[in-house]
């Protein structure tokens, strides 16, 4: 059985026992931000040992897992951002995907429609909606899903996130709408299944 | 008018940064006649709000744990750490 130790007593300071005990959720939180396995490996381990290095800082009122997470927040932030550096290269102009969405005159092909009542809010289905939206993200471009995972991880203004990355507020934005555009899609299909289409009218 | 295209990217960009008068007041008009393009723009926000508390908290949805081959080779690497202090 596991212990629950107060973050106090000196064996909370061990890594071993961080690792026992919080291990899992570490690597829960970082393999759907980074959904690569060796990764995720590597950023746990590297919290850890930051967490250890670190310990003095510890504020003795926080919950062990809290601080941990906060490192690892980090450490995902870090990866995200340097790895989308490296990657760096220019941005497609063209989106077929998007370019299918549309028709010619920049119409919806298919107009959104209600989404059925079957909120993700509700108890009952957030753990599905949360496996579905999880899907959704993996069917994203690895570049596309890293961007926008960066995005809504990071607390930066989208200026600053354009800096740090190397890349014009316009391809932030282009890459990050791309993304949206495929997430509610998947949603529509796989979440709220509500394929039919809306009888109102168009704009002229 | 602006088209629903060009709608749904004021949309999506008025997410991020604060849009410019012309293109608020462009997006605005378009959804004043435009049914689908206001639903997809509730949607559009459902959809960033799931996703920011998705990856923002501690992610329920990968439920499996950490495999028992990695927690040994972290456990390892933490041991040589620990003699090498």
């Amino acid at each position: 059985m596991r212990r629950n130790l107060a973050p106090t007593e000196p064996e909370a300071f061990e890594p071993s026992l961080w690792l026992e005990q919080h291990g899992d959720s570490l690597y829960r939180y970082a393999i759907n931000k980074v959904r690569r396995p060796e990764i995720a490996e590597d950023l746990v381990q590297e919290t850890l040992l930051a967490a250890w290095k670190g310990r003095e800082r510890f504020h003795k009122r926080s919950q062990v897992r809290t601080w941990l997470v906060a490192i690892l927040k980090r450490k995902v932030i870090d990866w995200l951002r340097s790895h989308i550096r490296e990657q760096k290269h220019t941005i497609k102009l063209e989106d077929s995907w998007l370019n299918d969405q549309f028709t010619s005159l920049g119409k919806w092909r298919e107009k959104p429609t209600e989404w059925s009542p079957q909120s993700p809010e509700a108890e009952v289905h957030r753990e599905e909606f949360w496996q579905v939206l999880y899907g959704c993200l993996g069917k994203l471009p690895p570049r596309l899903r890293d961007v926008f995972s960066l995005r809504q991880l990071d607390e930066k203004s989208s200026e600053e996130v354009c800096q740090e990355l190397g890349i014009s507020a316009s391809n932030l934005w282009v890459m990050l709408h791309r993304s949206r555009m495929r997430l509610w899609r998947c949603l529509n299909v796989n979440w709220y299944n509500n394929p039919d289409i809306s009888t109102e009218k168009e704009p002229s | 008018m602006i088209s629903c295209r060009r709608a749904a990217e004021l949309t999506s960009l008025q997410l991020d940064t604060d849009l410019g008068v012309h293109q608020k007041l462009a997006l605005g008009f378009h959804r004043a006649v435009c049914g689908p393009c206001r639903r997809f723009a509730n949607q559009m926000r459902e959809v960033d709000d799931a996703t920011g508390k998705f990856l923002t908290g501690e992610s329920p949805a990968h439920d499996e744990p950490m495999p028992e081959e990695m927690r040994l080779r972290i456990q390892s690497m933490l041991n040589s750490a620990n003699q090498a202090k």
